[in-house]
């Protein structure tokens, strides 16, 4: 009898818990899919493609640190887990891709830098090549 | 792209119905704005949900009186959402120069004016920004970039008098970027001037006891 009482308890509380558990979830994955879809829109990869090829590692430490933030024209009427999901995602996603973009900013300049080394220590060697001849 | 948040010369309040339509979510959010700007928003949701949203310089706080929560933002720019954004540059056009925006060109035809205006920064995305009006009221404008893509357009009608400033009581936005259109529908209703907004919305405060979730870019 008790163990009856309790599963009917159990159920009945499962039943009303799991639409708000469903709903909470529902919000949170749209709230994500969102996000990654706003950030990839606003955040400027050519600028951060800039930053690494100008600044190198600066810029990928500026990348890390500056996180790009959302329009608060996306959270408006937004529940209070959808607003939590959705800014957690964009700050992510957003640091993501500005450092990814800084370091290939960051190894563009390393070859470039490499390139320009190499080709003055070709033409010295071609230099001292010359006087020797 | 564009703060155009400095701009209007008004305070205004009214009800606001903004519908958006777009490839992940169609949705609908009512409520009531408030507008001080240059400094001050606060717009007061009450479908889907109870939230507040407003600003204290470019902090954008959020907090829902029923589950008690919120949450504060902070940014380095000021973020307006766009319920009070859209009505700005219905007040004065003029005012884009001041945004680094210059007027190049001018047509007028079968009674429609269109002026185009270019960023005086040469590394801007931006190509132009057109506004075509109809019986000297904004009608439509558009955001054009170096490909000739218009990337958002905002069309403006249902014009009413309020305080003998024509405002335009809908609004629609359409948005296309990398190949994704996004649509917002904005209708005000009930807008009226004010000199001032009330202490108690111009001073909102969250009660001290709400642990605010807060996030710093």
């Amino acid at each position: 009898m008790n163990i009856k009482r309790f599963i009917t308890i159990l159920l009945a509380f499962v039943m009303l818990v799991s639409p708000v558990i469903l709903n909470a979830s529902q919000d949170a994955s749209s709230a994500i899919i969102a996000a990654d879809k706003d950030v990839k829109t606003n955040t400027n990869g050519l600028l951060w493609l800039g930053a690494g090829c100008m600044f190198g590692l600066l810029g990928v430490g500026a990348a890390y640190i500056m996180e790009p933030s959302p329009k608060a024209s996306s959270l408006l009427g937004k529940s209070p887990e959808y607003v939590a999901a959705y800014t957690d995602e964009y700050k992510l996603r957003g640091r993501t891709i500005q450092t990814r973009y800084a370091w290939a900013g960051t190894f563009i300049r390393i070859t470039i830098y490499g390139v320009y080394f190499l080709l003055i220590a070709t033409a010295r060697e071609n230099i001292y090549s010359i006087s020797i001849d | 792209m564009l703060n155009l948040s400095f701009v209007v010369i008004a305070t205004f309040t009214g009800l606001f119905t903004q519908i958006n339509v777009s490839k992940i979510q169609n949705d609908t959010v009512k409520g009531r704005f408030y507008m001080n700007p240059p400094s001050y928003y606060l717009m007061h949701v009450n479908y889907p949900v109870d939230q507040v949203l407003f600003n204290r310089g470019d902090t954008t706080f959020i907090y829902y009186p029923e589950t008690r929560e919120g949450f504060k933002l902070i940014s380095n720019y000021s973020n307006s959402p766009e319920v009070s954004k859209s009505l700005i540059p219905v007040f004065k056009d003029e005012y884009l120069t001041k945004l680094g925006m210059i007027l190049v060109k001018s047509d007028y035809k079968n009674g429609v004016l269109t002026k185009y205006y270019s960023p005086t920064d040469s590394k801007s995305k931006l190509k132009f920004i057109k506004i075509v009006y109809k019986n000297h009221l904004i009608n439509r404008i558009e955001v054009i970039d170096r490909d000739n893509n218009v990337v958002k357009r905002s069309v403006y009608g249902n014009y009413k008098r309020v305080n003998n400033r024509n405002i335009p009581m809908r609004i629609k936005n359409y948005s296309r970027i990398n190949k994704d259109s996004a649509v917002s529908q904005i209708d005000y209703d009930s807008v009226i001037y004010r000199e001032k907004l009330p202490d108690s919305i111009e001073n909102y405060k969250i009660p001290p006891e709400i642990k605010l979730k807060e996030m710093k870019w």
